[in-house]
């Protein structure tokens, strides 16, 4: 039964697909512009590519910016993965309501209160116990690690709410200790999860703007702040050249794992049969 | 009955009878709760050695929470559980001499065949050549040779049960817990896994606790059922026991099916017992449906006015058509007829202790016949009311369709009066 396609979906579809990429098209083009002013087409050019790979404040933003995150992401995925086993796996304990809310907080918090209070902290802690001397990485580190961590723990505790608990369950039975269960069967269940985790944390460290404002201090500008400060001094093209390397660094990521994506699926249909053929 | 040198000492076979041993699982007032729901309400139990011993129940009976109770995952709330002479209550799953066999399997999905065999012997300590012969030896008894590379999700349902078994096994286990072991094959697959299941546990003679809400997995496997309904259990017993002496109505409806009558007691007589045969007494009841005189002979005590229920199973009623009833001059009159000699030579069971007993005749119409090949099943509606359900061996085959008895015949149907139980709960 074929079904003809109206002509009005599939302009909806177009239009969608206009208004999410045209833009980054257009930017893409624009890396390429010979020309000093942003909306003037002056001639094809990679001259803000060398700009880019020359420009030393740039470098150091975006090494600052991947090491907060990659920080960031392993400690929030530490935390995290603790906060969701506990969610998920210790079902009647004192005050779990509150944890689970406490946990949640975080989310649906506005950024700018976040970042508020916890300049706020760190300004009180500075006066107290003179730590942290000057606000700068590890704060930033810190902050990111607060709000990246309950989405982790999310992200495990729904991982593990789906989960066979028998199976822990099973490798009890089997004579392994609560511990050595963590390790043999729940770890290797929560991996994906874990990954999972650890990227998101990535993304959002990497991508926020409002909380590292916040916290930051002088000498410490993170990528997204630059681009920001920058735009509000007058846009050079070298971010758009820079917004194009991010893109082209993402794409490949999200290519590599399609195609792992379905490199395993089709693994998993050829167990399935070979397990229905029986012997 | 009267030949006990053919048999083996019967304590072998049926241990709970025997006042000399002491039984290896011990469930002493046991209770759980979970908030306000109690789950499991103060039950004992006796399970012996060797045994393949059944928990029967429908869902949420609490059949499952007593199992994770003898497994550890859940804490008896009250009582004590004892398992070969040592208090188990509070020893955690990974301390205890037992293994179980989940419904869901439970195989780890991250581990080949053989390391999920192997996992509970690695735990203790088991190592290379000793390691590598257990977990050989187990899979050669449990036929899995080929498929030991590989991974859970690469197996078929029958093979994972099997997979399953062997890692619970491996262990060799005082005791064994099986979780609904069969109830995710298909049928075929089920039976002959029954027998398998059968054989391993008389090899081995390890005992085997099962918990199945299927009444014919129960029948089938176990030495003896104790049917659980509402956290207690109902009845213990062996299968016989349990479907030819039900003691409760729930009993009698929940294993098998069974005709139902309520009555009241009109008249009871007390009979003296022969030597290999208790003291009984012969009840006539009425029943409400009908008012129909009916005979049974019990060994409960009741008095006349009481409220009973009489049981009958479908294939304790005999049918024959109304036509040839008639014509059989020896059933021709049934009441206080010396029948004793057409007994003995019909080929009734063995031992069957019928005497001179006033069958109950009741005639009817048939409302409705299904033929399933080896028997037919038949409701009758009686001319005294209650719709009785009926089941008779096809003897002899059917040709052309021309059923024996089919829809709308006039038939009549009799039993004795030890072949109904009487019910006052």
């Amino acid at each position: 039964m074929k079904r003809r396609r109206s002509i009005l979906l599939i302009s909806v579809l177009c239009f969608g697909y206009a208004f999410l990429y045209i833009p980054i098209i257009l930017m893409i083009i624009y890396s390429f512009n010979d020309s000093v002013l942003l909306p003037v087409w002056g001639g094809f050019s990679t001259r803000w590519y060398t700009t880019l790979f020359n420009s030393e404040e740039i470098w150091s933003a975006t090494l600052l910016s991947f090491q907060i995150a990659i920080t960031t992401a392993t400690f929030a995925t530490l935390l995290g993965t603790l906060a969701g086993l506990a969610l998920a796996r210790f079902r009647r304990f004192r005050g779990r309501t509150v944890f689970t809310g406490m946990i949640s907080a975080p989310l649906v918090m506005p950024e700018v209160i976040t970042g508020l209070s916890l300049l706020l902290l760190f300004i009180t802690l500075q006066q107290l116990i003179g730590w942290p001397g000057n606000r700068g990485m590890t704060t930033i580190t810190i902050a990111h690690i607060t709000f990246a961590m309950a989405y982790v723990a999310i992200v495990i505790q729904s991982r593990l709410t789906g989960a066979d608990q028998s199976l822990e369950e099973a490798a009890l039975d089997l004579g392994a200790k609560p511990f050595r269960v963590l390790i043999d069967i729940t770890l290797p269940l929560i991996a994906p999860g874990m990954v999972a985790g650890w990227l998101l944390a990535f993304t959002l460290s990497l991508d926020d703007l409002v909380i590292a404002t916040f916290v930051s201090g002088p000498g410490s500008t993170t990528l997204p702040m630059l681009i920001y400060s920058r735009v509000r001094l007058g846009l050079k093209p070298d971010i758009n050249a820079l917004a194009t390397m991010l893109i082209v660094i993402v794409a490949l990521g999200v290519i590599i794992a399609g195609y792992l994506i379905i490199r395993q699926q089709r693994q998993l249909e050829r167990d399935r049969q070979l397990a229905a053929t029986g012997e | 009955m009267n030949q006990p040198h053919h048999r083996p000492d019967p304590y072998t076979e049926r241990p709970w009878l025997n006042p000399a041993i002491s039984p290896f699982i011990q469930i002493q007032g046991v209770t759980k709760r979970f908030g306000d729901f109690t789950a499991v309400n103060a039950v004992d139990l006796a399970i012996y050695q060797g045994e393949l011993f059944a928990l029967l129940g429908g869902s949420g009976c609490g059949k499952t929470t007593l199992l994770r109770m003898l497994a550890g995952f859940e804490t008896p709330t009250e009582g004590r559980i004892i398992i070969d002479g040592l208090d188990m209550t509070e020893v955690p799953p990974y301390e205890r001499p037992v293994n179980m066999m989940f419904q869901s399997y439970a195989l780890f999905p991250h581990m080949n065949v053989f390391n999920n065999i192997a996992y509970g012997l690695r735990r203790d300590g088991i190592k290379s050549d000793e390691l590598k012969r257990r977990v050989n030896d187990i899979i050669d008894m449990v036929e899995l040779n080929p498929l030991t590379h590989r991974r859970p999700h690469q197996l078929s349902g029958g093979q994972r049960q099997r997979v399953a078994l062997a890692r619970a096994l491996v262990k060799q286990p005082k005791v064994l817990l099986l979780d609904e072991p069969l109830a995710a094959l298909d049928k075929r697959l089920r039976e002959q896994t029954q027998f398998e299941l059968m054989n391993i546990q008389d090899q081995l003679g390890i005992t085997f606790v099962v918990v199945t809400h299927d009444q014919e997995e129960a029948m089938t496997l176990a030495t003896r059922i104790a049917v659980m309904g509402a956290g207690q259990f109902e009845q213990v017993g062996t299968p016989a026991d349990i479907y030819e002496n039900p003691q409760t109505r729930f009993i009698a409806g929940f294993i098998g099916s069974a005709n139902l009558l309520s009555g009241t007691v009109q008249d009871c007589q007390p009979e003296k017992g022969t030597d290999d045969a208790p003291d009984t007494s012969r009840v006539q009841i009425v029943t409400d449906e009908g008012n129909q005189l009916l005979s049974v002979s019990t060994d409960r005590v009741v008095a006349a006015g009481d409220a009973v229920t009489l049981a009958i199973r479908p294939e304790k009623i005999s049918v024959t058509l109304q036509d040839s009833a008639v014509s059989d001059t020896a059933d021709k009159v049934p009441d206080n007829a010396p029948n004793t000699v057409s007994n003995n030579g019909s080929g009734t069971v063995p031992g069957y202790v019928s005497g001179n007993v006033p069958e109950n005749v009741l005639w009817g119409t048939v409302q409705e016949m299904a033929y399933l090949g080896r028997l037919s099943t038949f409701r009758i509606k009686t001319d005294a009311g209650p719709t009785l359900e009926v089941t008779a061996p096809n003897q002899r085959r059917v040709l052309d369709n021309r059923h024996l008895i089919d829809w709308d015949d006039r038939v009549r149907l009799t039993f004795s009066s030890d072949s109904a139980v009487l019910l006052t709960r």
